[in-house]
């Protein structure tokens, strides 16, 4: 099974879709699910005692969890200095801690299976330094550094941890961004235009296939930078 | 991929070793009380448990001798690293789970040599069964 975070839309909409196409078993998981069923729970991965209550959850149903996407996040474009300080707090629980500790409660499930591996998710906003996403992109740069590290503390459990780092993709994530400042970004970008979250799916469904197995400990710009 | 830790039984489901491991827990202490105090491991049936469960374990990464309370898990006379400690604590959730109880095995202090609950097979099982006495179980 693998667990996607995010799942209820945007790209972790689409990474969902696109591995159930695959044949995997998904489990969904969203703060704010339309409906629980058995492919989708409720859970806000910035909260650690609900990411550890679903870890428990699904210990005891022994499910066997190989793959985690890390794709729950928010983002909330503004000038640090005008940005509520509980705003920057929100970024950095969600994006940031929500991917260590969905981290840390879920590969352990995968350390009993032998292995697996984990995509996280930063942003090309990081490696471009883009005004107006300071604290978004730092809440995203955590993410980077701890992808590296966490990478080398699981190598030797059969555990791969990689980073996809999209530049504007057609998501909500987008919506009221203007324009022009999108058009800049993706031309700075090494291959300039936009991609689809279909196009994102694709590398994250490789990432958590055994074709990456000689991938860990790396960052990939969607787009290059 | 690493070697696969089965849930609920606490045991590696990598094909057995050969066993030269000899779990010595009189000596230490580890089932009589009054001895236990001394030894600071305590006496109850989790921290048994658990020392069956370590010592499990380490039979299983082919750790050989008699492994006693004072056996150092991590540091340079360590017998396991950190992905072998990080197999040693799956076990042990999965053996507390399997009695009703839980394991956290989250410190501050994990990695500390001198501090560290890690440091030695009696520091575990001492602090495995300081939760279950505590109630860190469900």
């Amino acid at each position: 099974m693998i667990v996607v975070t995010g799942a209820s839309r945007g790209l972790g909409a689409a990474v969902v879709e696109r591995l159930r196409a695959d044949g995997e078993a998904v489990l969904g998981v969203s703060r704010q699910p339309a409906e629980e069923s058995a492919g989708l729970r409720r859970c806000d991965v910035s909260r650690a005692e609900e990411v550890e209550a679903l870890a428990g959850d699904l210990r005891r149903e022994k499910q066997p969890v190989t793959g985690l996407v890390n794709a729950a996040g928010i983002a909330s474009m503004n000038l640090a200095l005008m940005m509520p300080t509980a705003t920057a707090r929100e970024l950095v629980a969600t994006n940031l801690l929500g991917t260590i500790y969905s981290c840390q409660q879920l590969v352990p499930l995968m350390v009993r299976q032998g292995g697996g591996a984990v995509v996280n998710f930063s942003t090309i906003a990081v490696a471009l330094g883009l005004r107006g996403e300071s604290v978004y992109a730092a809440s995203k740069a955590g993410v980077e550094g701890f992808t590296r590290a966490f990478a080398r503390e699981v190598s030797g459990l059969g555990v791969r941890v990689n980073c996809v780092a999209p530049g504007p993709v057609a998501t909500d994530l987008l919506a009221g961004v203007p324009e022009e400042a999108l058009e800049e970004v993706i031309a700075r970008q090494v291959l300039p235009r936009a991609f689809a979250p279909e196009e994102v799916a694709d590398l994250v469904a490789y990432l958590l296939s055994p074709r990456s197995q000689a991938l860990s400990g790396l960052v990939l710009p969607v787009g290059g930078v | 991929m690493g070697r696969p830790v089965s849930a609920g039984s606490g045991a590696l489901t990598a094909e057995p070793r050969p066993r030269a491991l000899q779990l010595d827990r009189e000596s230490r202490g580890l089932q009589g009380s009054g001895v236990m105090e001394s030894d600071g491991c305590g006496g109850s049936a989790a921290r048994d448990l658990a020392f069956s469960v370590v010592g499990e374990v380490l039979g299983e990464f082919g750790v050989e001798g008699v492994v006693t309370a004072s056996t150092p898990l991590l540091g340079a006379d360590g017998v396991v690293d950190s992905m072998g400690l990080v197999q040693v604590c799956v076990a042990l959730e999965d053996a507390a789970e399997g009695a009703g109880l839980r394991f956290d095995w989250t410190s501050d202090a994990a990695m500390s040599r001198s501090r560290g609950v890690y440091r030695t097979v009696g520091s575990l099982v001492e602090e495995f069964g300081r939760q279950q006495a505590q109630g860190a179980g469900s």
